[in-house]
């Protein structure tokens, strides 16, 4: 009994920095979450319920927030499952007085199906697939830097101060080309010519070193449908 | 805010806004690639629960310093806080310090002898009543207290209980000598009879003060005379001092005749008295009858009536004068008040008789009444 729970312990801790060991511990404890969900949907669920996903997502939470002295890591993934899924509940509820397309006017058509739809579907296929290659591009040259998505979306700033600060950065490294082709070039982020130039504190720029470089990355050549997407920070960090 | 998915995990998916930021957010079956709005973003625990955590950290730290601080006071006033002083009454006069619990804190003695006892015998921290017995055993020895020697306790005590617990144990407990235990107010009765003495002390120079007043009242009558017979010359500048002259003529009458000027100023204005006081002597000596008499009728009544008569005839005579002598006295009021004494001055009756003819003159002569 201890050795299992030092097991779980023991592989929780590696999932915290490991993605690859995270999706393994969900997939090793999915009949946990899906008992958990069944308590909370009083059935059990389908692999379509968003509850189960909710709580997939919960149980990966409680993995990057548990630690030793919290207890038993099964009670408090429980727990965040529970709350999880309540919120989730709460905020459905809010929305209960609109009336869902899916929800049929008479047995034949659905109210979406009486919508007149706007958009091509074909169209959105292939910019969500070229919106795919470049994204896996992205991944790739990523990979060469040492950094995943995961590690961005850790290492992003949260605060407005701190976002700033990179704009500027990534401004300052948009308009002077020389920079970028450094960074590709040597792999590494010119944290002293950007602090330099676009007169931020090097420290602010070091923490977010990760961040940067999927950002400057997508500054490169070849990323235009998500540069199109982040358009308005780099304009924000030109504004400034 | 859209958000396109960046990569998608069996429990998560990483995202990136508009303002790219990357989020973690739940994978509602998601694709990479898709854009999504409203996603269900992973809770920035992170922070928050580092605030919360060092915010119990420093509530559990102030609570573990209230408690420590009340245990500690707790504990000093049962243990180290001296509740009740026990003195035991001898040449050595040793007093004790004692805690609630009934333990020595401190023995105290300001006499040479009961420093020279406590020289050798330190009894902190023992029971009241060990300590009380060894001191009384010591002084024994010492040869201060004899068996069968009464020994007064003095206890002063913030709690009657304390104060009844420790009279009790003390009077079962000291067996080898007679003890008489006494409260704190039986321990300031012996100073009380010094400021006893002492406290009549100050009232004495009162009561001595007042009976010389009114010996000075009372033996006036009898002394006076004598004093008067001693200093005669008083009376002797009678003209000057027309108002000192009542005092001393109620006293010195008897020897000086000449205090009539008194009576003078009745019928006489202001100023004439200086001359005609002297001119009148001779003519006085049916008048200082007045004042002869009271010396005859020994009684103080008659002398008080005469000194209320001399003190008004002096008022008047005040009155008069100050009126002669300050022209700011004759305003109309001051005049309204002084008309009665003007007009009770009959003196003027001369000048009105040199004036008799005049009116006489302004009236038409009448017709002789022919019988």
């Amino acid at each position: 009994m201890t050795s299992d729970a030092h097991q779980i312990i023991s592989q929780v801790y590696k999932a915290k920095n490991d993605s690859h060991a995270a999706d393994e511990l969900i997939t090793a404890y999915m009949p946990f979450i899906k008992s958990e969900t069944a308590k909370f949907l009083n059935r059990p669920p389908d692999q379509s319920d968003d509850e189960l996903s909710i709580a997939m997502f919960a149980f990966y939470e409680a993995i990057k927030n548990y630690s030793k002295l919290r207890g038993s890591f099964l009670k408090f993934a429980a727990l965040q499952i529970k709350n999880r899924l309540i919120d989730n509940y709460r905020k459905e509820k809010r929305n209960k007085g609109q009336i869902s397309l899916d929800v049929s006017d008479d047995e034949k058509t659905d109210l979406k199906d009486t919508i007149r739809d706007e958009h091509d579907d074909y169209e959105e296929n292939e910019i969500r697939e070229a919106t795919k290659q470049e994204i896996e591009e992205l991944s790739a040259q990523m990979n060469d830097f040492g950094v995943s998505m995961t590690d961005v979306a850790e290492n992003s700033p949260r605060q407005r101060r701190t976002l700033e600060i990179c704009k500027k950065a990534v401004a300052y490294a948009r308009n002077n080309p020389d920079i970028l082709e450094d960074f590709l070039r040597t792999k590494r982020v010119p944290l002293a010519k950007l602090a330099e130039g676009a007169d931020v504190e090097r420290k602010s720029l070091e923490r977010h070193r990760r961040y940067l470089v999927a950002v400057l990355l997508i500054c490169t050549n070849g990323y235009e449908i998500m540069r199109g997407h982040i358009m308005q920070v780099l304009k924000g960090g030109e504004k400034v | 805010m859209k958000y396109i998915v960046m990569e998608c995990h069996e429990g998560y998916a990483v995202l990136m806004d508009e303002e790219s930021r990357f989020v973690n957010a739940a994978n509602l079956h998601y694709e990479v690639g898709q854009s999504v709005t409203d996603p269900i973003i992973m809770n920035e625990e992170h922070t928050a629960r580092r605030i919360t955590f060092t915010a119990g950290k420093l509530i559990a730290a102030a609570a573990c310093l209230v408690i420590f601080a009340s245990a500690g006071s707790i504990y000093y006033s049962r243990n180290l806080k001296p509740h009740s002083t026990v003195l035991i009454s001898s040449d050595a006069n040793i007093k004790l310090e004692v805690n609630k619990k009934g333990k020595v804190l401190h023995i105290v003695s300001d006499s040479e002898i009961g420093k020279e006892i406590l020289k050798e015998y330190n009894g902190k921290g023992k029971d009241k009543l060990t300590v009380a017995n060894e001191i009384i055993e010591l002084e024994k020895e010492k040869g201060i207290i004899s068996d069968g020697d009464t020994v007064d306790v003095y206890i002063s005590s913030d709690n009657s209980n304390d104060y009844r617990s420790i009279k009790s144990d003390l009077e079962k407990g000291i067996t080898d000598v007679n003890v008489e235990v006494h409260g704190i107010d039986s321990l300031k009765k012996p100073a009380k009879p010094t400021e006893g003495v002492k406290k009549p002390d100050p009232p004495k120079p009162d009561a001595e003060k007042k009976p010389e007043i009114n010996n000075t009242d009372k033996n006036n009558t009898p002394k006076k005379p004598d004093q008067a017979a001693v200093t005669p010359p008083a009376p002797a500048e009678p003209p000057a001092p027309a108002v000192q002259q009542p005092k001393d003529n109620g006293k010195a009458e008897p020897a000086v005749p000449p205090a009539p000027p008194v009576n003078n100023n009745d019928p006489e204005p202001p100023k004439a008295p200086d001359k005609q006081g002297e001119a009148q002597k001779p003519e006085a000596p049916g008048e200082p009858e007045k004042p002869a008499l009271p010396n005859e009728d020994e009684p103080p009544q008659p002398e008080h009536e005469i000194h209320e008569k001399l003190s008004a005839d002096t008022d008047i005579s005040e009155r008069i004068s100050f009126s002669d002598m300050n022209p700011v006295m004759l305003l109309p009021e001051h005049k309204q008040e002084e008309e009665p004494l003007m007009a009770a001055e009959p003196p003027k009756a001369e000048p009105p008789a040199a004036d008799l003819p005049s009116p006489e003159a302004g009236i038409p002569p009448q017709p002789p009444v022919l019988p």
